[in-house]
């Protein structure tokens, strides 16, 4: 039997929600930044240790200022959000507080991942103990460029998704 | 006036398809569908949303889903889809778009472009400034904590010189003022090293 999940990646411009979905699904990471409009998606099929499908539909959103000015149809029958902020870019994370908020309120019951991308670039360890301070739970720091920690991201989600 | 022959009809298509995805109706203008096919499997799109239709509930409002990118039997196209829930059936509604959103595409990865060098030169700006602090504070450091510091051991130097000294001492002395010269003037070309610029 295969079930269907949907996943979106959320986050502001330029903090790298494509590559980290064309990495996961393609292996393949691009220099040339190529902003995304509207919406693209894909799909990948694994399969699970019990031998079930899991179909991921990844949502790969534009970026925003803001989560709240995301289109609410396209966040619609969700199972997980991907939100992603870039280690390198203060400006990203600067409303990350808010973000979580409205996401964790409007949908309480939907996964969420929060994710610092570009460790290639910036060390985790200088970023995590200011998000720390305001509370925010980072749940993974990767680097779309390397490929680092972009397994364990989707392995993790699997798991949460399966249960 | 012949319909299928308008601009704009060619960039709409209507597709009604059952609750469980059997598409019984398409017209075909954007892209080419059998009927019988199934709805859900055309594109990840409405397999992702399929759970959301069949649960059966009527919309009050149609969804609306802008720039979607679709990829449906190999033809590509960006649109905004709407689609409406009635009592037996899915009604859909593609727009085809892809003109205006490659043209917004290009628009907005130049818009980017300008926005990614305007921030390169502040960068730029903000690296010069700070740089110049820095080499002012340790220039200051140079001056007060090195040359200063030496001029003083030169100025109690000669102030021995002008003692009585034994002929021993007055070599050792000399030994001294050559050695402190020496670091002095070493702390002086550092010091206007600094104003060389090391990024050119």
């Amino acid at each position: 039997m295969e079930i269907t999940k949907k996943i979106v990646l959320l986050g502001q411009f330029g903090v790298g929600k494509t590559s980290i979905a064309r990495r996961y699904l393609l292996d393949v990471f691009d220099n040339d930044y190529v902003p995304t409009l509207g919406v693209q998606i894909r799909k990948q099929v694994i399969e699970l240790p019990s031998g079930r499908k899991l179909s991921m539909i990844i949502w790969d959103l534009e970026g925003f200022s803001s989560v709240s000015r995301t289109r609410s149809s396209y966040l619609l029958g969700s199972h997980a959000f991907v939100y992603v902020f870039d280690v390198t870019r203060p400006y990203t994370y600067q409303n990350i507080e808010n973000d979580i908020k409205f996401i964790k309120t409007k949908y309480p019951k939907v996964i969420l991942e929060i994710i610092g991308n570009k460790i290639d670039m910036e060390d985790e360890k200088t970023v995590a103990p200011l998000l720390k301070e305001r509370n925010v739970s980072v749940t993974g720091y990767v680097s779309a460029k390397s490929g680092k920690g972009i397994q364990d991201l989707f392995t993790r989600l699997t798991q949460k998704l399966e249960t | 006036m012949n319909r299928e022959n308008t601009f704009f009809s060619k960039k709409i298509q209507e597709i009604h398809a059952k609750p469980g995805g059997e598409i019984f109706l398409s017209s075909d203008t954007i892209f080419k569908l059998k009927e019988g096919e199934n709805l859900y499997s055309l594109h990840p799109f409405f397999e992702s949303l399929k759970h959301e239709f069949e649960k059966g509930r009527i919309m009050e409002n149609s969804l609306a889903f802008p720039c979607v990118q679709l990829e449906i039997h190999k033809k590509e196209a960006i649109c905004d889809i709407t689609i409406k829930r009635e009592r037996d059936f899915l009604a859909i509604l593609l727009f085809d778009y892809s003109q205006h959103y490659e043209h917004l595409h290009e628009a907005a990865q130049e818009k980017k472009s300008a926005m990614l060098q305007e921030r390169e030169h502040q960068l730029k700006l903000k690296y010069t400034s700070e740089k110049e602090a820095y080499l002012d504070f340790i220039r200051e450091r140079i001056d007060t904590k090195l040359i200063f510091e030496m001029e003083q051991v030169v100025r109690k130097v000669e102030q021995l010189k002008r003692s009585s000294l034994e002929p021993e001492q007055r070599e050792i002395l000399q030994d001294i003022e050559e050695i402190i010269g020496s670091f002095h003037l070493r702390a002086i070309q550092i010091r206007e090293g600094l104003d060389f610029d090391f990024d050119n």
